[in-house]
């Protein structure tokens, strides 16, 4: 070796040594690469591995969000599909197949030709198969002429959507040219054919460089059912409007006939109870002068009877007149101080005589009905109108009881609420009927017809009770015998006059403590005549006149306490008469007036009052009723 | 710095020298590895000018005019190591435009650690411009890498370099076509 290496040059030796430290760096450089290959191989396997993970991920999430998607088309209930416009190829999703009824179609191809078989136009019902295939015609141009263009998708300058009707950049089409609607054969065989809507846009896909147009299909059968029957409802309810409007108008021109015809019978009324008054007056105001001492027993009797018709017949009459009032709602209330004890006392005695002579008790009762107080002593109430209720019930009950007799109870059932029942022990009423007896003409009894009722008189109770704000029924008497009318109505308490205001009232059952001179002014000479016999009852001086004329004269002329002024007089009527006394100078205008009426209703007696009369009396003239008007107005 | 400078370096001055020259270059710059270096490994920037150093020294030519001739040659080097890369571009302007966005964004694809300088161009009456701005003074090499792709195709471009920095870390290069 050693003998080698003398021989060889230095020049050799050098070139040797720079070769190897040559091949050293090479051998260095190519240990250091394969490290780094290592290395880098790896990172380049982690990242492979890093890619799977992140390719399954991603696999997994793109399976998630196609079946949200396309759960989110069934739960919306439309179906979606893109058709490439160049390859004549379209994708379905599931809904979109079964909407359309092509299951299992997922892809679909083929050039549509209206004329030729294609799975889609197949579906569509054959006169609108031309209708769909110019849609897709349309949309396939449109599609082809942004790829054209190099328009990518549909986007405006400032990258938004656009929303441009026909934009001539982006092809944006106008909504008339995006929309179709047309109907598809049955899904089932015998099932109707459905309405579809379909709605496109077409764009170009920059980065597939493919011209699609993107549809959504939606099923729309039901809206447009909706839609059809809310139109045939409008349009009903339109027609139901039409006959309402008419039947309105036929109902006004009913009830203008009806009032005419009620105004026609209420004057009719008007002039029938005017008319009867007047020679009532006469019958009934005689045969209450009549002087019946003298005469036979039957004589007697016959008056009896003759009296008793003469105020059934005047009864009947202020019922019709009542009931017709309360039928119009011109029936109303007057509010005077009334001492309830008295005025119970004093009415129901009224009925005392009928009952004896039938062979029946009759009394009167307080009673608690369960509220512990007693009964208030003065009262505020419409005396009249109660007394006509007292008078209805106690009068039935007499009429209807043969045997036995009445109570009357009477007490308060509250604060500010009083009952009264009538109970009697006659025939009573069967339950089913007891309804039936506050209507007009209402009579059960042929016993009622019989006793000349008018079958007015409960039906005008339970108006006047009503009115009042009360209650009033029937139910069977104690132990399912006879029967008890109840009456309940509220009532106001006030003070009472003074003790010697009532005794002078008391007194004052004729007018004696300085006779009282009375002006008649009647053109009727039987009322004339029975107004004269009642004054003179009365303990009155009567000077008779037949007109107004006269009457003013009378008054200028003398001296009267009182004016009993008719209303319907020749020459001069009793509001023009009244009128002119009270024009007269001096003390003798303040005269009272009294109108003296056949006519009973308010408006009728307003030309009297307004004129400036201050009391009523009605024709026939009753004398209890003749006394209380005059004794109001003389003080 | 890529290792493909470094490598190419060592074969460019063993072809423009010699082996030994460059041995003594490599024990004469001291660098840490003997020279030993991959085209695919990474080394600091510093090891370069510590070669260009030596070379100068040795050689007794500037710095920057080995780093310009190491450019020309390393530009005929691309050409071959790389078809894929450069045998796009159509011409010398088309090429240069590219090596911002195109070639120094696939380099950065591949080498995630690696920081190519910024060149931005732009066109001109006649030409365009290249901007380079580099953390490293090689704008003489970038000046030679012009050179050598502008030789490659043809010859049909003058280029004047305007140094914008004395350290050679930026500089305007107009490379302007030459009318027939």
């Amino acid at each position: 070796m050693d003998a080698a290496a003398a021989m060889i040059p230095e020049e050799v030796e050098a070139e040797l040594a720079l070769l190897r430290r040559r091949l050293a760096r090479s051998e260095a450089a190519r240990a250091e690469a394969e490290a780094l290959l290592e290395v880098k191989s790896r990172v380049l396997a982690q990242a492979n591995e890093q890619l799977k993970a992140n390719r399954e991920h991603l696999r997994i999430e793109l399976g998630q969000r196609t079946r949200q998607l396309l759960e989110a088309q069934r739960v919306a209930g439309f179906g979606t599909m893109i058709w490439d416009a160049e390859a004549f190829k379209g994708e379905m999703s599931p809904h979109c197949q079964a909407l359309l009824g092509l299951h299992g179609l997922a892809a679909i191809d083929g050039v549509m030709s209206v004329d030729g078989s294609h799975p889609m136009l197949d579906r569509v019902v054959p006169e609108e198969r031309r209708k769909v295939f110019e849609f897709s015609k349309r949309l396939t141009i449109r599609a082809l002429e942004l790829k054209r263009s190099g328009v990518a998708g549909h986007k405006d300058t400032s990258h938004q959507v656009c929303t441009t009707e026909d934009c001539q950049t982006c092809a944006h089409m106008a909504d008339c040219d995006r929309m179709l609607e047309f109907r598809i054969i049955g899904l089932s065989d015998g099932e109707p054919n459905r309405m579809i809507r379909a709605l496109a846009e077409t764009s170009f896909d920059e980065d597939l460089g493919r011209a699609l147009v993107f549809i959504t299909v939606q099923d729309i059968t039901r809206e447009i059912e909706a839609a059809n029957e809310a139109d045939a409802l409008r349009q009903r309810d339109q027609r139901r409007m039409r006959e309402l409007e008419q039947l309105a108008v036929e109902l006004r021109a009913a009830r203008e006939v009806a009032e005419r015809a009620n105004a026609a019978k209420t004057r009719f009324l008007a002039m029938m109870s005017h008319d009867i008054r007047t020679p009532m007056n006469g019958v009934i105001g005689m045969l209450e002068l009549f002087d019946d001492a003298g005469l036979s027993e039957s004589q007697h009797e016959m008056l009896q009877l003759m009296r008793s018709s003469g105020d059934q017949l005047r009864m009947l009459l202020d019922d019709i007149i009542d009931l017709e009032q309360a039928e119009s709602g011109k029936l109303t209330l007057a509010a005077f101080p009334l001492e309830v004890g008295t005025f119970l006392g004093t009415s129901i005695g009224f009925w005392a005589r009928a009952a004896r002579n039938k062979g029946l008790t009759l009394q009167l009762e307080r009673a608690a009905f369960g509220y512990d107080r007693p009964l208030v002593e003065w009262i505020v109430a419409d005396r009249y109108r109660l007394r006509q209720i007292i008078d209805n019930l106690v009068s039935n009950a007499v009429k209807y009881t043969k045997r036995g007799g009445i109570v009357v109870r009477v007490g308060p059932v509250a604060e500010n609420r009083f009952r009264f029942e009538v109970i009697d022990t006659g025939i009573g009423i069967p339950p089913e009927r007891r309804a039936e007896i506050f209507v007009d003409f209402g009579q059960l009894h042929t016993v009622d017809v019989q006793a000349g009722g008018s079958g007015l008189g409960l039906a005008i109770c339970r108006r006047i009770v009503d009115l009042m704000g009360g209650t009033i029924g029937v139910e069977a008497g104690p132990g399912g015998i006879g029967s008890c009318f109840w009456v309940e109505l509220p009532f106001v308490e006030v003070d009472g006059p003074t003790a010697a205001k009532q005794k002078e009232e008391k007194r004052l059952r004729r007018f004696d403590g300085g006779r009282l001179r009375v002006l008649v002014a009647e053109d009727v000479e039987t009322n004339r005549i029975v107004a004269r016999g009642m004054l003179g009852k009365l303990g009155c001086d009567v000077d008779l006149v037949t007109n107004g004329e006269e009457a003013v004269e009378a008054v200028r002329n003398g001296q009267f306490d009182v004016v009993l002024m008719d209303m319907s007089m020749p020459v001069l009527d009793g509001p023009e008469a009244t009128r002119r006394i009270k024009a007269i100078p001096g003390a003798v205008s303040r005269t009272p007036i009294i109108a003296l009426t056949a006519y009973s209703g308010r408006a009728e007696l307003a030309p009297m009052m307004t004129a400036g009369a201050i009391g009523v009396v009605k024709k026939p003239i009753v004398l209890e009723e003749l006394y209380r008007a005059i004794r109001s107005v003389c003080h | 710095m890529k290792g493909l400078v470094f490598s190419e370096m060592l074969g460019w001055a063993e072809h423009a020298y010699s082996p030994a020259l460059v041995d003594r270059m490599i024990v004469q710059s001291g660098v840490p590895n003997d020279g030993a270096y991959t085209s695919v490994g990474n080394y600091p920037h510093g090891e370069a000018l510590a070669l260009f150093g030596a070379l100068s020294e040795l050689t007794g030519e500037p710095i920057g005019d080995l780093a310009r001739a190491y450019g020309y040659w390393l530009a005929g080097r691309f050409v071959t190591l790389y078809p894929e890369l450069v045998g796009v571009y159509p011409d010398a302007e088309s090429l240069l435009a590219g090596v911002g966005p195109h070639i120094h964004e696939e380099v950065t694809r591949l080498y995630p650690e690696a920081q190519p300088p910024q060149v931005h161009s732009s066109p001109i009456e006649g030409g365009m411009q290249l901007d380079y701005v580099s953390h490293r003074p090689f704008a003489p090499l970038a000046h030679g890498l012009i050179e050598g792709f502008v030789a490659h195709f043809g010859n049909h471009h003058t280029i004047a370099r305007e140094d914008l920095d004395a350290g050679g870390k930026a500089a305007r290069f107009t490379i302007s076509q030459i009318s027939n």
